[in-house]
């Protein structure tokens, strides 16, 4: 049984979370804590996910589990810049808008770090 | 490389219909709903609470857009333009974007606060004004922060976060099965898609006005902190007026402009300097009232002085209607002659603009920008030709110049709306906007299962005057909701009498909807 969207995995101030967004397919925290639907924990690094088990929900058997484990990651961001959509001309990617000539950003093309031009 | 100019992007720069096939061949990270809404602002929010207060789930609905918070973006133009959270905007007590019943309103709400805080005399105060407004009292206004605070609570209820999506919108397409598609990218440039039945374009303004002699001076001086626009972060120059004094040049007259005279003033009062001067360059003199039948603005000292950007009956009363049964081609003028550039009817504003000009530490100037030239003093040299003889030129010397000509409204600055009204040959209206019906339907973008809306400035010159203020977001969003209806399968339920009480009931105890 799979469901469209079972659990959402979120970062809030550098901790990551899992909220239940299945009110049928349970998800386990440490294989003793079923999250409750729109429940949310915060994850520890090992964390161990169970999503499904065998139980039947009505008509419908669910016949397996998945099975997750969390592990905390370094992961840097990689820094870009922003091609003004507008004048062209090459920006910081944390402005909102052109500095040159106030168009929004959010249109802009997204460049690596290096690009000059 | 943009991520449209890829090779296997290339149907969203070409086609006008995507095969479903395709979308799967690409192999991305895709979000099917039944409902998407596109920018993840203000409008965005609207829209999605009115889903969510039709019984739409949480499932059924997505929302791509650049910002956690709906309100982010407008918080920081406020925050930019001096409207700090204790500062009040302009907007009425029942036009509430977290609450569609638009009671209680924020004044009700303020008073309600104020008298369980004991403060019973500023409560009755509110209350007065709330009943008088605005022939006695002026017009009540929420504080910025008031509003911000209310919208985080019902993003809560309404579970906003579980909806939104990171995202830069690329482009948008219909599908072959009948609905669309959307590309945008995430944080760090990936291509990722998102498909829905019903999409809604809540993109905003596509950026702040900064007129082409600022450009000029920003491109050969390289120098952003003498010549700023109102919506920009400038802070330090307040802080240079209270250290070292100065004088600043004003341009526009609309609320931004009272605000940032405001707070020159109030730099002026706190730190007791007679040497920060204020000049009001205008392009134009306004010393004839506007009239519109009976009614008549006030004009005071070259200010036109409204409560709202439109009047209050353009909002809900006889005047929207009449708007909304005006011919397209006549839209135009209506616009401008009950909008236009205004500022709101607050005595205080009123009382800096006679002082400043009684005492000398605010004089108005008229006439056409010629240069702006940065001088080896430091500061900057700005010509003028006068507006009664273009032979005769002004020139100030000034600290700053401080642009508060507002945002940029042109729709063909927006690549993605460039992009479709190209792609399917959408029509534009008199303002160069895009033509939409009175449910707020691009219908040049219908197909037999979908429907694609849009709100906001986009939508300027269409069926409602107001469209950028909270009201008209809402508007958009209530009527853009009747024409879902029609799409039965989409389950929008009935927005019956009943209905809507037991959704105000659970509004008021905070329970989703």
């Amino acid at each position: 049984m799979v469901a469209a969207e079972q659990a959402q995995l979120f970062c809030r101030n550098d901790r990551y979370y899992i909220r239940q967004l299945s009110r049928n397919v349970p998800l386990w925290l440490q294989n003793e804590y079923e999250l409750p639907y729109r429940g949310t924990v915060a994850l520890r690094d090992g964390a161990q996910l169970t999503i499904g088990t065998v139980r039947t929900i009505g008509s419908v058997r669910t016949l397996g589990t998945v099975r997750l484990e969390y592990r905390s990651m370094q992961i840097k961001a990689v820094p870009r810049k922003i091609r003004c959509s507008h004048c062209e001309n090459l920006l910081d990617v944390t402005h909102e808008n052109c500095i040159w000539c106030g168009t929004s950003l959010a249109f802009g093309e997204l460049l690596p770090l290096h690009a000059s031009t | 490389m943009r991520l449209l100019d890829l090779p296997e992007f290339a149907p969203f720069l070409t086609a006008q219909t995507i095969s479903e096939n395709y979308i799967q061949s690409l192999n991305l990270p895709l979000i099917e709903r039944s409902f998407l809404t596109l920018g993840g602002g203000l409008g965005s929010f609207v829209w999605v609470d009115y889903l969510r207060i039709h019984g739409i789930d949480v499932a059924d609905i997505g929302v791509v857009g650049m910002h956690e918070k709906p309100y982010q973006r407008y918080q920081t133009l406020c925050k930019n333009s001096q409207i700090p959270g204790h500062e009040r905007l302009r907007s009425d007590s029942g036009s509430s974007p977290d609450n569609i019943w638009g009671w209680p309103g924020y004044g009700l709400r303020e008073a309600v606060g104020l008298a369980k805080d004991g403060h019973l005399r500023s409560a009755s105060k509110t209350m007065w004004q709330l009943f008088t407004e605005p022939v006695f009292t002026q017009t009540y206004a929420p504080k910025s922060e008031t509003v911000y605070r209310a919208l985080d609570s019902e993003m809560a209820r309404i579970d906003w976060e579980a909806m939104w999506r990171y995202g830069r919108i690329r482009s948008l397409r219909q599908t072959d099965a009948g609905r669309y598609v959307v590309l945008y990218e995430d944080r760090y440039g990936n291509a990722r898609l998102a498909c829905a039945n019903v999409v809604h374009i809540a993109l905003g303004y596509p950026g702040s006005r900064v007129l082409p002699d600022l450009q000029d001076y920003r491109q050969t001086t390289m120098d952003l902190r003498k010549a700023v626009n109102a919506y920009e972060q400038h802070n330090h120059v307040y802080e240079f007026l209270a250290e070292h004094g100065g004088t600043v040049i004003l341009r526009g007259r609309g609320i931004v402009a009272s605000r940032i005279l405001q707070r020159i003033a109030e730099v002026r009062t706190e730190t007791g300097r007679d040497d920060i001067r204020i000049v009001h360059l205008m392009r134009t003199k306004r010393d004839e009232t506007t009239r519109y039948r009976f009614a008549k603005r006030t004009n005071e000292h070259n200010w036109q002085l409204q409560p709202f950007n439109f009047p209050k009956s353009a909002f809900s009363g006889n005047l929207r209607r009449k708007f909304e049964n005006t011919p397209a081609d006549q839209r135009k003028a209506l616009i401008g002659i009950w909008g236009g550039t205004t500022t709101s009817d607050r005595k205080d504003w009123r009382r800096l603009v006679k002082n400043g000009l009684s005492q000398g530490w605010y004089t108005i100037a008229f006439g056409n920008v010629r240069d702006l030239k940065p001088m080896q003093s430091g500061k900057l040299r700005f010509t003028v030709d006068a507006l009664e003889d273009a032979q005769e030129t002004l020139t100030f010397v000034t600290d700053f110049v401080i642009d508060c000509t507002g945002l940029n409204s042109k729709l063909e600055t927006n690549p993605f709306f460039s992009d479709l009204i190209t792609q399917y040959q959408l029509p534009k209206n008199d303002l160069d906007n895009l033509v939409v019906s009175n449910e707020f339907e691009v219908e040049g973008l219908r197909t037999p299962n979908g429907k694609v809306f849009a709100c906001g400035v986009a939508t300027l010159g269409g069926p409602f005057a107001p469209v950028d203020s909270f009201l008209g977001l809402q508007y958009a969003a209530f009527r853009s909701l009747q024409s879902v209806r029609k799409m039965r399968a989409l389950g929008l339920k009935r927005f019956s009498m009943l209905r809507s009480f037991q959704q105000w009931t659970r509004w008021a105890r905070g329970l989703t909807p």
